[in-house]
């Protein structure tokens, strides 16, 4: 046991005592004269139902959370009143500007609204009446396989930071769990399309498998963030609308058109949270660009593995024989650009504007891309 | 009676139809952006402000030009573009692979995306089934070009 409660309340006579005194009718209501204030919410808009946004209202809202942390830690939904001895939680992220970013509860609102459901929201028979050529399917395999290990870290960094959040930015960690659902939801239906098509699953990525690992692990929430939510997802959003946009089947599209809406949301975020960490602490500036130059380079793994690449090329040209396999170098060569152009606009717009002149992975990718 | 393309009727008969279709437009979740669409006519540019919020198009305009600073991102593209497209849909009940906005925009080389600011062009994809939806609807309008 990591931590033991204050008492063992099965031999704490008072607890039993003052529960039995209530269950005999007389009523304590001490909770009645709880120093709390006293709101009604109500949705702004009706249509959209009661938000978060409607609540941010004095000590219930998340405008006023200071950006140090200091008197809350422990579990107390905010704007509680708090006494007698309620326990620390240990919590190691308690500045504001390490997580938050403004449209925080907007995409936690967004992203309930718009679920769907791998199961029964994606025509699955449509395969089997319209199958594809192998080495199509083959390729389809493999770049799910692909995809899988992707959303894998995608679902493991908020899960591997959110028990260390101070409770106070509780929209903050509800997004979050939103994030994990929306991750464990893209690894379903990726191990879904790639189990229904017959070829089973492909070979991992040991360079996209070592550079995620990297991302992973980033000692700071905001730098981990910077990775998972605002370069991997980005690269993932592109990647989406490619294959959405050169897609084997109407179910291959289906999924890209989904998946980029979740992708979408959590770029948002990512671009969100280093906006508002820079803005609000601009002398982190230099460690941010720092740890970018130490770790951009996982960029080039997951864009230069051949497991990717490779049935990258065979999707967007249609097929294997010489003038496919042309055609899909063109295409990827683009795609390839077109990913670290938009990485680079997002890392400018959140506040590292010369980012991109000190940048080892322009050059490295026109190297590549030059190929095609 | 043909709605002429571009113009606001058809954008307006585009918010009927959404308007029509709530229940599957709830299903798709909130949309909310505004966005702009240029429509390149003879060299010149015919240009629509949308403004969609919670389920529904709320506000269209036509503007002499937009300010890519009070919209997330704007599609822009030829009439003959536009017109291949919503052709396409009218012929199939809803775009194909080839004629969906994600795949003429993907590359910018047939509808080109324009922003000020990536979140803005984010958005784009977060709404991204809602907006191919809303466009579909052409399918049950008589369209004139």
């Amino acid at each position: 046991m990591a931590f033991y409660a204050d008492k063992d309340y099965t031999v704490d006579q008072t607890v039993l005592e003052a529960a039995q005194k209530v269950m005999q009718g007389h009523l304590g209501l001490h909770w009645y004269e709880a120093k709390t204030e006293r709101i009604k919410g109500r949705p702004s808009d009706p249509r959209r139902g009661l938000t978060y946004q409607d609540l941010d209202v004095g000590s219930y809202g998340y405008t006023n959370i200071p950006e140090d942390v200091r008197k809350s830690q422990s579990m107390v939904s905010r704007g509680s009143e708090k006494v007698g001895k309620l326990p620390d939680m240990g919590y190691v992220v308690n500045r504001k500007s390490d997580v938050w970013s403004d449209n925080v509860a907007e995409l936690y609102e967004e992203d309930k609204t718009r679920r769907w459901v791998p199961a029964t929201d994606i025509r699955w028979n449509e395969l089997h009446a319209r199958p594809i050529a192998p080495e199509l399917e083959m390729a389809c395999a493999q770049l799910y396989t692909f995809l899988q290990e992707c959303q894998m870290v995608s679902m493991d960094f908020p899960s591997k930071w959110v028990a260390l959040i101070n409770q106070d930015f509780l929209e903050q960690k509800s997004w979050m769990c939103a994030q994990m659902l929306d991750a464990s939801r893209l690894f379903e239906v990726f191990r879904k399309r790639a189990l229904y098509g017959g070829a089973g699953l492909g070979r991992a990525s040991v360079t996209a498998e070592q550079g995620l690992k990297e991302w992973l692990w980033a000692d700071q929430f905001p730098q981990g963030s910077v990775s998972i939510n605002l370069s991997l997802a980005g690269f993932l959003l592109v990647l989406y609308r490619q294959v959405a946009a050169f897609a084997p089947t109407k179910v291959d599209r289906a999924i890209m058109r989904y998946a980029m809406q979740d992708a979408g949301r959590q770029t948002a975020y990512g671009l969100g949270q280093l906006r508002y960490h820079l803005k609000h602490r601009p002398l982190e500036v230099s460690a941010m660009e720092g740890y970018l130059d130490h770790t951009e380079h996982v960029l080039l793994g997951l864009i230069g593995s051949p497991e990717l690449l490779e049935p990258m090329i065979i999707i967007c040209g249609g097929g294997l024989e010489k003038a496919n396999v042309d055609k899909g170098r063109i295409a990827t060569a683009k795609f390839i650009r077109l990913v670290v152009r938009e990485y680079m606009e997002r890392i400018a717009a959140a506040g590292l504007a010369g980012h991109a002149g000190r940048s080892r992975i322009p050059a490295m990718i026109d190297r590549i891309s030059a190929a095609g | 009676m043909a709605i002429s393309f571009p113009s606001t009727d058809y954008f307006e008969a585009l918010k009927a139809q959404m308007a029509a279709n709530e229940e599957k437009f709830r299903r798709l979740g909130f949309i909310d952006t505004t966005f702009g669409v240029t429509v390149g006519v003879n060299g010149k540019a015919r240009n629509f402000i949308l403004e969609f919020e919670v389920f529904d198009l709320k506000n269209v305009s036509e503007v002499p030009a937009i300010d890519l600073k009070k919209v997330d991102f704007q599609i822009e593209g030829d009439s003959q573009v536009w017109r291949e497209m919503i052709e396409n849909i009218r012929r199939n009940g809803e775009a194909d692979s080839a004629h969906d906005i994600n795949t003429l925009a993907h590359f910018g080389e047939r509808l080109k995306i324009v922003y000020d600011d990536p979140d803005g062009h984010d958005k784009l994809y977060r709404f991204m089934e809602s907006i191919q939806e809303f466009f579909d609807l052409s399918s049950k309008l008589e369209v004139s070009f």
